[in-house]
């Protein structure tokens, strides 16, 4: 069972884009904090400034005579503020009787409510209270906070506005990096993914990643053995038909010489018996030969051919070499079809596909060969239709349609194999197009 | 026919040379290509029979020599190698025609016979000279519509005339198509054996031409 391959683009996207999110969210949320607590040490230390100013100064006022004139606040020039952003104050005994106060006040600001020195924060004020003077005099001066929230609120959205900035150019920069790394890894993906027993060439390490050469290293290096470990089936498949066809020529020839020669007819006899045994045993043995090149992967070749050149060989020969048993009704290919299917998988193809109509088609009754289409040879041949079952089955591998259609089953796997490595297609129907009955095997050229 | 054998399998081509004496050819046999080489270059084959894979090189060399040379002989390959591109090689190099070991010796005449006939160009593989008539599968021929007996020697000779036909053949082409490689000749065979061809099949079906050979009319 196979599971849905993840992408490394988007494991990558989606890692580094939540990395880079929550960094930034709290790179933001850190900053706006310790900016937030500097500017609140910076206006805290403003407002000792201002308390610790103003309580010798009103508090020295305040020690004048009752008849002597008081300062008016609110013509000092910067205290014309808005309402929001006024400050408060309130000049006290220790008891905590008000003797001066702001002009501006709130009416919900109750300056018994800040009582000790120090700092504190109540109903959106900032308040600090000074320690009694020598005139047994303190200040309580507040401030609003809305000055300060707005500051937080400016120093926040200047914080993730360059944040969101520097979001889209990290954004925009790991992209580009990850576009580079999978078009790297996805070439690399491709060239080996080329690969098969037919293209075994050493994979381009050019533009690759520093990270992967090892693996490509080893990728060449395991391709190479391939190669060769293929090279030398392929090999063995031909020597072997060399080896093998040598001694059955030699057996098969003597057998006949004797036959010829003698005048025994018990002779004949054996010796008729040792050529058809033979006979049979270059049969197999020739379908055997043919099964270990297909399966060595004989299919497609590296270059295209004119694969009529080989039909018209083929079906020339087949013609020619009838031994008067069996006619055949020939339709030769015209001008050049090129195509990438080996020619000796092309041949062998034919080969048994005739076999085939020469073995199961009615005695007497001519096969077709059919090879008019460009890209397609019919080879039909006349017999009883089959059943959609024996239809079907013929298709699998090895399957025979009964005891007595004895090599049936390794002629259509040859077949199949090649056609399945050279990406030809084989389509068997029956009865025959046209007829009531029949078989029909279509080959059809990559 | 006079047939040039060239195999390096001693076995195959002594089963394959007795079955072509047994067809009445008269059969030269050789193991390599430089033997092959010689051979050609002393005699005029009619027919030749090819391995590829001789122990001194490829037998494609030799069906190249052969086809520099001005006089056509027919060559059938006979090879282990099945793969169809040596096949299409083979054909498009000159040959005229190929079996794939191991192969039936019925089927080896029947490669050498159509060859043959395609060399003559004669679809029948009969050939009809007035009241003769010559197969050349079967290695017979009538007279009148009877038999006449020949000796595989007769028929050899004969054999030569027909495959050139109204052309004049030298005393030397037709010694060489009796006798086999290295065997002496006597001097008066050949004169003798054409009297007994015209006492059996008529005066006239041999012509001689003094001092140059022998024809039969087209």
């Amino acid at each position: 069972m196979s599971t849905k391959a993840r992408s490394l683009s988007r494991i990558l996207t989606r890692t580094l884009l939540l990395a880079l999110g929550v960094a930034l969210t709290l790179g933001t949320a850190i900053s706006v904090y310790i900016a937030q607590a500097e500017y609140d040490e910076l206006l805290d230390v403003a407002l000792i400034t201002k308390a610790q100013l103003m309580l010798p100064l009103l508090s020295a006022e305040e020690s004048l005579p009752a008849a002597a004139p008081r300062h008016d606040f609110s013509q000092i020039p910067g205290l014309n503020v808005d309402e929001n952003e006024k400050a408060v104050f309130w000049l006290t005994d220790t008891s905590g009787a008000i003797l001066r106060q702001s002009e501006y006040s709130r009416a919900d600001l109750d300056p018994a409510d800040v009582t000790q020195p120090g700092f504190s924060t109540l109903k959106g004020y900032r308040f600090f209270v000074t320690e009694a003077n020598t005139n047994g005099h303190m200040l309580k001066v507040g401030e609003p906070l809305v000055e300060r929230n707005e500051a937080a609120l400016d120093s926040l959205m200047g914080i993730a506005f360059s944040m969101a900035v520097l979001s889209l150019v990290a954004f925009a920069v790991m992209r580009r990096s990850i576009v580079q790394v999978q078009a790297s890894v996805a070439r690399l993906s491709s060239d080996i993914g080329r690969r098969d027993e037919h293209n075994l060439a050493p994979i381009d390490a050019t533009g690759a990643l520093g990270e992967m050469t090892p693996a490509v290293d080893t990728v060449n290096a395991l391709m190479a053995r391939l190669s060769k470990a293929v090279e030398a089936e392929r090999s063995f498949a031909t020597n072997a038909a060399h080896e093998l066809r040598t001694p059955l020529a030699v057996s098969l020839a003597h057998t006949q010489r004797l036959k010829a020669a003698t005048t025994d007819p018990a002779l004949q006899d054996r010796a008729g018996a040792i050529e058809a045994g033979l006979k049979k045993l270059i049969h197999l043995v020739e379908r055997l030969l043919q099964f270990s090149r297909a399966q060595s992967g004989l299919g497609a070749a590296e270059e295209t051919s004119d694969a009529n050149a080989v039909i018209r060989l083929l079906l020339t020969e087949v013609a020619e070499r009838s031994d008067g048993t069996r006619a055949f009704d020939v339709t030769m290919p015209e001008g050049q079809f090129l195509s990438s299917i080996d020619p000796d998988a092309l041949a062998i193809i034919l080969s048994n596909l005739i076999d085939n109509a020469v073995k199961y088609g009615r005695p007497g009754a001519p096969v077709t060969l059919d090879a008019a289409s460009p890209g397609q040879v019919t080879v039909a041949n006349d017999c009883d239709p089959l059943t959609a079952d024996d239809l079907a089955k013929i298709n699998q591998r090895f399957i025979r349609r009964s005891s007595a259609m004895d090599g049936y089953g390794i002629g259509l796997s040859i077949v199949h194999s090649l056609c399945a490595q050279s990406g030809a297609s084989v389509v068997f129907r029956s009865p025959r197009p046209g007829s009531d009955g029949g078989f029909a095997a279509t080959l059809t050229l990559p | 026919m006079r047939i040039l054998l060239v195999e390096d399998e001693a076995s195959l081509a002594q089963a394959v040379l007795e079955h072509l004496q047994a067809e009445h050819h008269l059969t030269d046999w050789f193991a390599t290509l430089d033997e092959a080489r010689a051979a050609i270059l002393t005699l005029d084959y009619d027919m030749v029979l090819l391995d590829l894979k001789l122990p001194d090189g490829d037998g494609l060399d030799l069906l190249q020599t052969l086809r520099r040379q001005p006089a056509y002989t027919p060559v059938i390959i006979m090879t282990a190698r099945d793969k169809v591109s040596d096949r299409i090689k083979g054909l498009n190099l000159g040959a005229d025609d190929y079996v794939i070991k191991p192969f039936d010796l019925n089927e080896l005449s029947a490669r050498i016979n159509t060859v043959a006939r395609r060399r003559l160009d004669n679809a029948s593989n009969t050939i009809r000279h007035g009241d003769l008539e010559f197969s050349l599968a079967e290695h017979r021929v009538h007279r009148g519509g009877a038999p006449v007996p020949l000796t595989a020697t007769e028929w050899s000779l004969m054999e030569c005339l027909l495959r050139r036909s109204g052309a004049v053949v030298s005393k030397t082409v037709l010694e060489e198509a009796l006798y086999a490689f290295g065997k002496e000749v006597e001097s008066n065979s050949i004169e003798a054996h054409i009297s007994r061809l015209r006492t059996k099949l008529g005066r006239d079906s041999i012509v001689t031409h003094r001092g140059l050979g022998y024809s039969i009319e087209k």
